[in-house]
């Protein structure tokens, strides 16, 4: 059963000072959260804020398994890596293409699992997942991905939504409630 | 059997798990002997020991040739303390075998020396199964035994030769111990273990695997039996190996005791044999111990009793001790502790030979000892003989092998060892001892691939030392054969490891058998210790290899394993995975574990809550982005997740608070609401800042940077946003004030050699740092600021004020309250420049919530200077100025720096007076004191104001306080001459004056003059003899529209004329003038001058006689009383309001005599206006009028100027009379006309005429008399020249037929000239009847 969900905006801003950091997109994008946690939750000492230091512990898994993917395409294609600036444009495209977009469980606390999960676009989506009696099977987590996603764009198709702001949308949330509530 | 496991379960390990795992534990500790370091007593103090500690640690790699001459290198790992259960699994893992001991200690007496040895014997007892030797370091004392003391430190050389004697002892006692060596390690003579080991081979129990280091073994120890030949090189070891030699010899004496008693008992009775009144745990007996030689042999203590001071140890204590005065004084340290590890390494050497050299029919009993704590049950009633068992006990031993090859630095055999071991183990399901040898292979492979992960914390360390120091302990360490070089230096280390190294595994295989290992492990519930060690074994080694996932997946997988621990040791374990986590670059998630571990700290759970670690734990979570530095935050921006950043803040406040620490707190919540500020919402803006407000109320900010104790300093909070500064500006003294200065403007032009350049070559781009304007030494200077208060509530600055460099300045410090939420609330922040010179403005201090702030302007984001810098002038003294007259409401402005005014109201022609008083309000004198009048337009205010300099100049100096006053005479200039309710200069009064158009107008009496002036002042000029009233309102009326030309608002008040005029003071005086500086300030004087008298028209009369002439004036009193005028001597008039007067003014005719040709006419009008003296009288006021400005046609002139030409008429014989005379029609009436030169020069061709006429007195004339007169003789006549003084006579006469009134004038004209006229005044009046 979910009890948290989260959408991290990307982050393109950061100085390469700091290659770890990615979380400053966050900044314009805060993690976001919604009430539902509670109800979703058989804990009723979990708040926000403790999902939220769950969620930012995850982060760096994300970024790892983003990197090592990267690192793995560009091993798998000697060729591509061999032709030069033109290929290595074009090799992008493939690239990004294949990724695959769901990034499998992320961490494991006590009694939560943590899964992500990144658009091509680098938006993250994390989601909590409580562990209960009754397992969850991979294809539910990808089932919520896919709707979270759906749902994401939907709500950038909103021309009046400004990317990488807070979201406000009744439709979205809905959509979360719903991941949330387990439907 | 059974006894032994009986023994095994009553004796040992009551706790079979581990208690806590050790978290610095490295897969090249694998390799390494233990060796516990302790300090025990009271008088050494933790610096010392921790010094002791670092060299003996920098002390932890030796090489050494085994009895082969193979050369090996041993690892040796320190530690501070180590758990009893720890040293339980020994078995399991040689590694964890504390194999040595050092306690160090210092002991300045007998009493504390016994106390001494007995914790040391103590310290013994916890690692009593395993402990092969044991050393005791004894600061204080000199190396023979006796007491040191601090001034006789030149010999600080231990003594030699009780080193050698302590060897030789040593060699004796191993004579005695080898035997319980022997036993406990089953241990056969050498011949026989060489033969086992062959046996063994050829047995053919194990592979050809194994028969390979059995041969090994098998040569080795035959090289034993030769320990002179072989280990001779260095002198320091040969005692090791010959008291190896020794033990290894006696051994096999004992060799059948040995064989069926366990250790533990034979130690017993072997401690209970020999001591009798043995400590217990005394079975360490088996580490020599020369002071128990010292006890027992005569020769020691024939020794001891020479230096008579030489403490005694008490009997019963047998550990070696190593004596010296000093830590500084130790150079043998070193030594001593290769010696120790050597002898460590020999026992360990023997050890691995004998398991070696194990028997395979024996091997099953060694199953007991071949297991993990726990496991020790489960061999209760266990068939040992079972092929089963016996295969796992080979599979152990193989196991056990490769432990102690690898420690005794053999790294290939050990990956044989194990590789059997596994194959073995893997047969039998011995999961956990398989799991173990995988971890023993993958350790191995660790150490030979990456050889540079070995801490290499020791040769760090050593810069600490000094340098003579450290020349000492160079020399030292190069002359042994160790060294205590970090492997990856040491190129044969390297070429020495890495080549012989087979079968050793890959990366990839690393991972993999490290997962299997962990796998393995984790179906052990009580090995979860070991589980949670190899996990993180793991992780490092894949940290090493940059394979971050799975790394991540090793410590997530350590996090799962559940142990039993206190929430002490929790928080050690969290920390320690935060610590890891950091180092594989994850700092969120080491963020995380370092808050959870901080938050174990104090969990409701844990009955000894630590706030002071709990507090820098989440002190050090990088991954949250939290600097303690606000200024750090601002180079890059906001960073991270604000609301987390605020719990793990808030979490900081609360635990610095319990701490107890305030200052702390309120530096942290201080940092809370100033950097957190703008993600907080209203209400939590208002919380913290009330928190931090009762925080600070316990201890108040300061600006300065506050250190905690574990070292960390915690930079200073200043609330540069509470309030923020909007604007910082510097204010100028007010314009009266400022400080000015005469620069010398330099010529400009030879710089450029262009006339014109498009360049600017000014480039001096306005600094914005430094001020335009000067301050003054000594006096109130002000900075504007405007404050926003972010908070809902109010802010209460109860301090703010200035920071300055520079030359000394005494600053004020203001309170202010900032209503909340205000954005813009002004304020002012003062302060007093104490001496002259460049004062840098460079922040404010402000004082609100209990928090001082210190802060720089260029901390401030907006503020566009860094500082501000000003120049501070020397003190110059300040005025005050009062005038005696009243202030005017308002004043254009001429000039900035205007401080008072005076505003005069007066009447045309008046005379006032002003006086102006100044005040010395400064400190210095007033040294210097000038005067200008500053006017803009109307230069009539020139005339207005007068005043004495000298008047002035001599009240100098003025004193500080003291007051000076002087006079300004105002005199209310203007136009006299004009219409009321129009401008003097206005073109309609000018060509409203009578006559002056009109120069042909001949008639030169007044009547004949009103008919020659136009229709429309003729008219007026009859209505004003009739009634002067009605003619000034005809005036008014006639006139209004021109004069709302001028002025349409007031068109009456229009001729109230108003001068502006500034009277500026410059002033100096003091420091400051000799400086050059001055002040200016100034007087506006505001005039209103209202015209009191006009004079409207006028014209001139001939006088009573030819020398004078009238003035006629038409005066007109526009005042609103009623005027008396003196326009005469004696003469006056009253004049009512509004009305006009003709006033005849009798006037002396102006000579022209010196005037030169065409300025006649001004001649005459200064004549006049100097001449005429017209005063008016109000009730309240009088002036005098002048008659500036009057002008005069060509007729006045004549009149006004004595006639060059005098006449003189007589009619029948009579001078004429101005009045009318009398003759009969028909009447012959002789007239004779003298004409008088009165100039200096004759005047030539001039023509003399009679002009007869009848005036009708209603302005018109009539010449056309021909037909009634006649005159006899010639009525006009040429007269060629009049010499001066000289007369011409004419005569002639008149008949006239008809009666009437006739007038006659006589003219004389120049001929050429017909302009130039002299005409007899007045004309002859005739009446013929």
């Amino acid at each position: 059963m979910a009890v948290c969900v989260a959408v991290i905006g990307k982050d393109v801003k950061r100085p390469p000072i700091f290659p770890v950091q990615e979380e400053g997109g966050s900044r314009h994008d805060p993690p976001r959260r919604l009430a539902a946690v509670a109800r979703g939750g058989t804990n009723p000492q979990m708040t926000d804020l403790q999902y939220s230091f769950i969620v930012s512990s995850a982060l760096d898994i994300v970024e790892e398994r983003v990197q090592m993917g990267h690192q793995a395409f560009k091993g798998g294609n000697p060729a591509l890596a061999a032709a030069g600036g033109v290929a290595l444009s074009s090799g992008d495209g493939p690239q990004v293409a294949t990724r695959e977009l769901y990034l499998g469980a992320l961490t494991a606390q006590e009694e939560y699992k943590v899964y992500g999960y990144m658009t091509n676009t680098k938006i993250k989506f994390v989601i909590i997942v409580e562990e209960t009696s009754i397992p969850l099977r991979e294809n539910d987590i990808r089932m919520m991905f896919r709707r979270l996603h759906g749902a994401f764009c939907d709500l950038m198709s909103n021309p009046f939504y400004l990317p990488g702001t807070e979201i406000h949308s009744k439709r979205f949330e809905g959509t979360i409630n719903a991941i949330l509530a387990g439907q | 059997m059974r006894s032994a496991v009986s023994v095994i379960l009553s004796g040992s390990a009551p706790d079979q798990n581990m208690s806590y795992p050790d978290y610095d534990q490295t897969p090249h500790d694998h390799s390494a002997l233990l060796v516990v370091v302790r300090h025990i007593g009271r008088q050494l103090r933790t610096k010392q020991f921790n010094r002791a500690f670092e060299r003996i640690s920098r002390v932890n790699q030796i090489k050494l040739n085994d009895s082969q001459g193979n050369p090996r290198q041993i690892w040796v790992r320190y530690l501070r303390g180590y758990p009893g259960e720890q040293n339980d699994w020994s078995d399991f893992q040689t590694h964890r075998k504390a194999l040595g001991l050092i306690s160090v200690g210092q002991c300045n007496s007998q009493d504390e020396f016994n106390e001494l040895c007995r914790i040391h014997e103590q310290a013994k007892v916890g690692y009593a199964f395993t402990l092969y030797d044991s050393r005791c370091i004894l600061l204080g004392l000199n190396p023979d035994g006796t007491l040191y003391e601090g001034s006789h430190s030149s010999d600080v050389s231990p003594c030699v030769d009780g080193e050698d004697d302590r060897v030789h002892h040593s060699v004796s006692v191993f004579n005695n111990k080898s035997k319980i060596e022997g036993s406990d390690s089953n241990f056969n003579d050498p011949a026989r273990n060489c033969s086992s080991g062959i046996a063994s081979s050829s047995e053919g129990i194990g592979t050809g695997a194994e028969s390979l280091p059995s041969e090994d073994n098998a040569s080795m120890s035959s090289s034993l039996s030769l320990p002179s030949a072989v280990c001779g090189d260095d002198t320091r070891k040969s005692p090791s190996s010959d008291s190896l030699q020794n033990y290894l010899a006696s051994g096999s004496v004992e060799e059948s005791e040995a064989t069926d008693s366990t250790s533990e008992e034979t130690t017993s009775k072997e401690s209970t044999n020999s001591i009798g009144t043995g400590i217990p745990y005394s079975s360490m007996r088996e580490s020599e111990n020369p002071i128990l030689g010292l006890s027992t042999d005569p020769d020691s203590r024939s020794q001891s009793s020479e230096g008579r001071n030489s403490l005694i140890a008490p009997s019963n204590f047998k550990a070696r001790t190593l004596f010296y005065p000093t830590m500084d004084q130790s150079q043998n340290l070193e030594t001593d502790i290769l010696e120790f590890i050597s002898s460590l390494f020999w026992v360990l050497e023997s050890k691995r030979l004998d398991k070696l050299a194990v028997r395979k029919a024996d091997r099953t009993l060694l199953l007991s000892s071949l297991c993990a704590p726990f496991e020790k049950k489960d061999f209760v009633g266990l068939d040992l003989e079972s092929r089963w068992n016996k295969r796992r006990a080979d599979g152990r031993l193989k196991k056990q092998l490769g432990d102690l090859s690898l420690q005794a630095g053999l790294a290939s055999e050990s990956i044989t060892h194990y590789q059997a071991a596994i194959e073995i183990l893997k047969s039998v399901n011995d999961w956990l001892w398989l799991a173990g040898a995988l971890e023993g292979l993958c350790s191995v492979s660790v150490c030979c691939m990456y050889p540079q992960l070995r801490k290499a914390l020791p040769l760090q360390r050593n810069s600490s030392l000094q340098g003579a120091d450290m020349v000492k302990y160079k020399n030292l360490s190069g002359s042994s054969s160790s060294s205590s070089l970090p492997p990856g230096l040491e190129p044969e280390s390297l070429s020495g490891m890495r080549p012989p190294i087979k079968n050793c595994l890959s990366p990839q295989d690393l991972l993999d058998k490290y997962r299997e290992a962990v796998t393995h492990y984790g179906k052990y519930r009580q090995a979860g210790v070991i589980e949670t060690e190899a996990s993180i074994k793991a992780s490092l080694v894949l940290i090493e290899q940059r394979q971050t996932l799975a790394a991540a997946e090793f410590l997530q997988n350590a996090v799962f394993i559940s142990l039993q621990l206190t929430e002490d040791e929790k928080m050690h374990r969290f920390n320690a995975l935060a610590e890891l986590y950091t180092r594989l670059g994850f700092h969120r998630k080491a963020a995380f574990f370092k808050r959870v571990a901080a938050m174990r700290c104090v969990s409701p759970h844990n009955p000894h809550p630590n706030w002071a670690l709990c507090h820098s734990l989440l002190l050090q979570q990088e991954g949250y982005k939290i600097s303690l530095n606000p200024s750090e935050n601002s180079i890059f921006g906001f960073y991270g997740w604000p609301r987390l950043q605020m719990q793990v803040m808030q979490e900081l406040v609360g635990t610095a608070k319990r701490k107890g620490n305030s200052a702390l707190a309120t530096k942290h919540m201080t940092l809370l609401v100033h950097t957190m500020l703008p993600h907080m919402t209203r209400d939590e803006r208002r919380d913290f800042s009330q928190q931090l407000e009762i925080l600070s109320k316990e201890a108040e900010g300061l600006p300065v940077p506050l250190a905690i104790e574990n070292g960390v300093i915690i930079p200073p909070v200043n609330l540069t946003l509470i309030p923020y500064v909007k604007l910082f500006k510097l204010i100028a003294p007010t314009p009266h004030l400022k400080p000015q200065k005469i620069v010398e403007r330099k010529p400009t032009d030879e710089i450029s050699p262009f006339v014109y350049t498009p360049f600017n070559r000014d480039k001096t781009v306005k600094d914005i740092t430094k001020a335009d304007f000067n301050w003054v030494e000594g006096e109130l200077c002000e900075v504007n600021v405007i404050l926003e208060n972010p908070l809902p509530v109010e802010l209460k600055v109860s301090s703010m004020c200035l920071i300055t460099e520079g030359v000394k300045f005494h600053v004020n410090s203001n309170v202010i309250s900032v209503p909340a939420e205000s954005s813009m609330f002004p304020a002012t922040l003062t302060g007093k420049p104490l001496e002259p010179g460049i004062l840098r403005i460079i922040g404010y201090s402000t004082y609100t919530l209990g928090v001082k702030s210190n802060i720089r302007l260029k901390s401030l984001q907006n503020m566009p200077f860094p500082y501000v810098d000003i120049e501070v002038d020397p003190a110059l003294p300040a005025i005050e100025i009062q005038t005696s007259k009243a202030k005017s409401d308002c004043f254009s402005s001429l000039s900035d720096s205007i401080v008072t005014s005076a505003s005069i109201s007066m009447l045309m022609g008046e005379n006032q007076e002003c006086t102006v008083t100044i005040a010395n309000v400064g400190k210095v004198p007033i040294e210097l004191l000038e005067l200008t009048l500053d006017v803009q337009g109307d230069k009539r205010a020139f005339e207005i104001f007068k005043w004495s300099d000298e008047n002035i100049v001599s009240q100098l100096p003025i004193q500080p306080g003291a007051n000076a006053s002087f006079t300004i005479y105002v005199y209310g200039a203007g136009e006299f001459i004009g219409q009321p309710d129009c401008h003097s200069g206005d073109s309609s009064s000018v060509s409203s004056l009578p006559m002056t158009s009109n120069a042909s107008d001949g008639p030169s009496s007044l009547p004949s003059r009103l008919g020659a002036i136009s229709d429309r002042l003729r008219s007026k000029r009859t209505e004003s003899s009739a009634s002067n009233r009605s003619s000034v309102k005809s005036f008014m009326s006639s006139n209004i529209s021109v004069a709302s030309n001028k002025n349409p608002k007031l068109p009456i008040s229009s001729q109230t004329k108003n001068y502006e005029a500034v009277l500026k003071l410059k002033y100096s005086g003091g420091p400051g003038h000799q400086t050059g500086h001055f002040r200016t300030c100034g007087i506006a004087l505001n005039v209103e001058v209202s015209p009191a008298v006009f004079i409207t028209k006028w014209d001139t009369l001939p006088g009573d006689s030819p020398s004078q002439f009238y003035l006629v004036l038409d005066v007109c009193n526009v005042t609103q009383h009623e005027m008396e005028i003196h326009y005469a001597k004696t003469k006056q008039i009253l004049v009512e309001k509004g009305d006009t007067c003709r006033i005849p003014v009798p006037l002396d005719r102006c000579s022209l005599t010196n005037v030169e040709k065409g300025k006649e006419e001004f001649a005459c009008c200064e004549h006049i206006v100097t001449n005429v003296d017209l005063k008016w009288i109000l009730p309240e006021s009088s002036g005098k009028a002048t008659l500036h400005g009057i002008t005069l046609t060509q007729a006045m002139v004549q009149l006004v100027t004595v006639s060059p030409i005098q006449w003189e008429i007589t009619v029948n014989g009579e001078s004429v009379k101005p009045e009318e005379m009398r003759f009969e029609a028909g009447e012959m009436i002789n007239v004779n006309v003298w004409l008088r030169n009165h100039l200096k020069e004759s005047l030539e061709d001039l023509n003399l005429s009679l002009d007869c006429f009848q005036d009708y007195q209603n302005g018109r004339i009539n010449n056309r008399l021909d037909s009634r007169f006649a005159v006899i003789g010639n009525d006009s006549v040429l007269i060629p020249k009049i010499g001066p003084g000289s007369s011409f006579q004419h005569s002639l006469s008149l008949i006239f037929f008809v009666g009437g009134m006739y007038k006659i004038d006589f003219k004389c004209n120049k001929k050429d000239l017909e302009d130039l006229e002299y005409k007899y005044n007045p004309p002859l009046d005739l009446m013929i009847q």
